[in-house]
């Protein structure tokens, strides 16, 4: 591992679904499985400060016309806050409604022998 | 019971000047946060048991009556909570007043804040369960919120379907100072100016009191179109019902009856304040012999009479937007800071204003305004 890389944990020590705040070099993170990927980002909301880590991980409603089928889509992608609601894209770090103004700052994550590791920058 | 603010009697400056007039005298000296908008709720109905007598226990006992809710839309978020405002013990949000006062009080440093308990006493058409329960819940306010924590104010729930009720309930309870105003739920069956309301207010100006009209409420749709199908619309249609009241309080002449009556809007904004005193300052020229009661422009009326708390602040694309919106409302105490925790919606109290807002404003907005106005010392 790289000096600015940190283990913290197994695979199986995080629940799937569920957003996990780890403190790595001062910074707060909210740390989130799907499957066996993981995403890791700031866990401060840009919007007002909340803390990203109490809200829900859930999916992304695809766009549609109305009266058509409504769609879920992408479960386990999407991060969304305690506070106003606004939704995160786990892989980008952006609000899905407002991606110039709210983006959260992402860290790489890997998985190396079950082991989960950020890195970061 | 509080009196009228300096700033009230005097006109357009709530600074008080002393011994020769370069004195300003800071009547919040010592509280830097004033949260005006906060929600608090019984848990169950079980927890107004001890406010009512055996009939209308076993009335609800026998019925299964559950807590009236107060709309009938889905938010997303249940009960309309921060996610994160779940107390440990499995309540609901709102319903813990150690837990409350931890998340918010001890928090962000909360000198004083207002309970407004959103319960659906008006929505419930039989007339005396509604006043009965209109008592019990400000008897509840009292023994489990007032009496907890002295940084607790209390709001007097009434029954606008029963405004002579209303009226005694207010003055049942004018002379603890501890209940600052009086709470009537936006969506209401009919505008508040019209004279069948007059009880309400007449007693809230005698007990010195303002009332305020806050979000919510299911007396009749949103728009005066019918039902929106989403909250979405619901939630941003909500000024409509807003301007409706403020219009019809002045039109009514409510203020020309009443001198003494404040009113407060809760959780409705503010940035169409501007143009709803624009659009009826020039009606009123072309239409004021229908209105005859008036004496002065609708506006004077509005910037004398009214306050608005900030939440939920509107968030321009530029900030400097809404430092604009407030110089054109034109009065610096019209506004007062809200949090409206528990709810989704929460306006943090270091981040919802925008930067822009100088530090003279600022302390205004969040703490002054509402020490005049409450008459908090």
């Amino acid at each position: 591992m790289g000096s600015n890389e940190y283990d913290v944990g197994a695979v199986s020590d995080f629940e799937k679904g569920r957003a996990c705040r780890i403190q790595l070099a001062g910074k707060a993170i909210v740390l989130v499985r799907k499957e066996d990927a993981f995403f890791a980002l700031r866990d401060v909301c840009p919007h007002q400060g909340a803390t990203l880590s109490r809200g829900i991980v859930s999916g992304a409603i695809k766009p549609c016309l109305p009266g058509e089928e409504i769609v879920l889509d992408r479960v386990g992608e999407i991060l969304i806050c305690p506070w106003h609601g606004w939704e995160f894209d786990l892989r980008k770090g952006e609000a899905i409604a407002n991606p110039d103004r709210g983006r959260v700052k992402t860290y790489p994550v890997r998985v190396e022998r079950n082991r989960v590791v950020v890195a970061i920058y | 019971m509080s009196t009228l603010a300096p700033d009230f009697e005097e006109g357009t400056n709530m600074k008080t000047s002393v011994s020769g007039g370069d004195v300003e005298v800071d009547l919040a000296k010592g509280l830097n946060l004033i949260d005006a908008d906060v929600h608090n709720y019984p848990n169950a109905m079980e927890d107004l048991f001890p406010f009512l007598s055996s009939r209308w226990r076993t009335y609800i006992e026998q019925s299964g009556m559950p807590l009236p809710g107060v709309s009938m839309y889905p938010k997303l978020f249940e009960m309309a909570a921060r996610r994160d405002a779940w107390p440990p013990d499995g309540k609901k949000p709102g319903t813990d007043p150690g837990f409350s006062r931890e998340q918010l009080i001890e928090k962000w440093g909360v000198d004083l804040a207002i309970l407004n308990p959103l319960m659906g006493v008006s929505a419930v058409y039989n007339i005396d369960l509604a006043n009965v329960l209109m008592r019990a819940m400000n008897d509840w306010m009292l023994a489990v919120w007032l009496d907890s924590d002295p940084r607790w104010r209390g709001s007097i729930v009434v029954n606008s379907h029963d405004p002579e009720s209303a009226g005694k309930e207010i003055l049942r309870l004018a002379d603890d100072s501890r209940f600052v105003q009086v709470l009537l739920m936006v969506r209401s069956h009919s505008p508040y100016g019209r004279r069948e309301f007059r009880p309400i207010f007449r007693a809230a100006a005698e007990a010195g009191l303002p009332v305020g009209i806050h979000f919510g409420g299911g007396g009749n749709p949103i728009t005066a179109c019918g039902w929106p199908s989403y909250y979405i619309e619901d939630h941003t249609s909500m000024t409509q019902a807003f301007e409706t009241h403020v219009i019809s309080l002045v039109c009514e002449g409510v203020f020309e009856e009443l001198p003494d009556l404040r009113i407060v809007l809760i959780e409705g904004g503010f940035a169409w304040i501007p143009a709803l005193m624009w659009r009826l300052d020039k009606n009123y020229r072309g239409l004021r012999s229908e209105v005859p009661w008036l004496k002065k422009a609708p506006s004077e009326y509005i910037l004398h009479h009214f306050r608005a708390t900030t939440q939920p602040m509107e968030e321009p694309p530029e900030p400097s937007f809404l430092s604009q919106i407030m110089d054109m409302i034109g009065r610096d105490e019209f506004l007062m800071f809200a949090t409206d925790y528990p709810h989704w919606d929460f306006d943090s109290p270091d981040q919802s204003l925008p930067s822009i807002i100088d530090r003279r404003l600022r302390r205004k907005i969040m703490v002054e305004n509402a020490a005049e106005f409450y008459g908090f010392k």
